[in-house]
């Protein structure tokens, strides 16, 4: 069972999560797409940090879309 | 622009948008409208995705989907971007161009695309209700959610969506899959 400390720290990112997403809808289409790319970015490291701690590796389909940016950078 | 409490990245998809463009002039493509994970993107909020679906119409109607793909892939050999069986790198966004003259539906999702302003770009979105039949269509996991994520947000208007669901035989395929939507879209 989980304690209220828990419980709290559940809302509490669930409420950020909200927020954020609130945030990201409000958004033009120009800066939904600068936010797709920062969340690409993102979400890329993670996968990359997974890898690196002994998790699945980072799937084929998001190798190349980093084989992309670096070939563009 | 927004103050963005969660740090913008610096934006080049409108050199993309560009070259979309020069191939307009080059007479390669015809019309062309934004698909996909990024046309969901536009209409609603950020999803992950990793590539750029380009529905376009050929600028040479005589020649076929696989001829118009090699004017394509010379044209970006042509331009230094590099490229594979699949995507195309433009600028470091993967693109993804899907002939759609073969489609009534594709046909008509891109004649009734919406004009939306990228940047400097006035550029043809696939509509709400379009996007929602091409997804029930192709009805992987991740389409499905797609459609959830259009339902959760009210912004499919439901008659346009069910006169397109029928005209393009889709309703059996809605109805498989409507479980999984509010009651607002059970047909």
């Amino acid at each position: 069972m989980n304690t209220n400390f828990e419980k709290e720290a559940i809302e509490d990112l669930k409420r950020r999560k909200e927020n954020f997403r609130k945030f990201t809808r409000s958004l033009s289409a120009t800066e939904k797409i600068q936010q797709l790319e920062l969340l690409q970015m993102h979400y890329y490291e993670l996968l990359k940090a997974r890898e690196k701690n002994g998790g699945r590796p980072i799937p084929e389909k998001w190798r190349k879309w980093q084989k992309a940016r670096f070939e563009n950078s | 622009m927004k103050e963005n409490p969660f740090n913008p990245s610096p934006v080049n998809f409108g050199n993309v948008l560009g070259v979309l463009e020069d191939m307009q002039d080059a007479g390669i493509i015809e019309k062309f409208s934004i698909g996909g994970a990024v046309a969901a993107i536009l209409h609603y909020e950020p999803i992950s995705t990793i590539d750029l679906d380009i529905f376009f119409f050929l600028a040479d109607k005589s020649e076929n989907s696989i001829l118009s793909l090699t004017k394509i892939y010379d044209y970006a050999a042509s331009r230094g971007f590099s490229f594979d069986h699949e995507f195309i790198n433009i600028h470091g966004w993967l693109v993804q161009f899907i002939e759609a003259s073969q489609s009534p539906l594709w046909t008509e999702a891109i004649e009734k695309a919406e004009l939306m302003t990228i940047e400097n770009f006035q550029v043809l979105v696939i509509g709400r209700e379009h996007l929602a039949a091409m997804w029930i269509f192709a009805g992987r996991k991740k389409d499905i959610q797609k459609i959830e994520m259009f339902d959760e947000a009210r912004i499919m208007n439901v008659g346009i969506l069910y006169d397109i669901l029928l005209r393009h035989n889709l309703l059996t395929n809605w109805r498989q899959q409507q479980h999984n939507f509010s009651d607002e879209y059970q047909f």
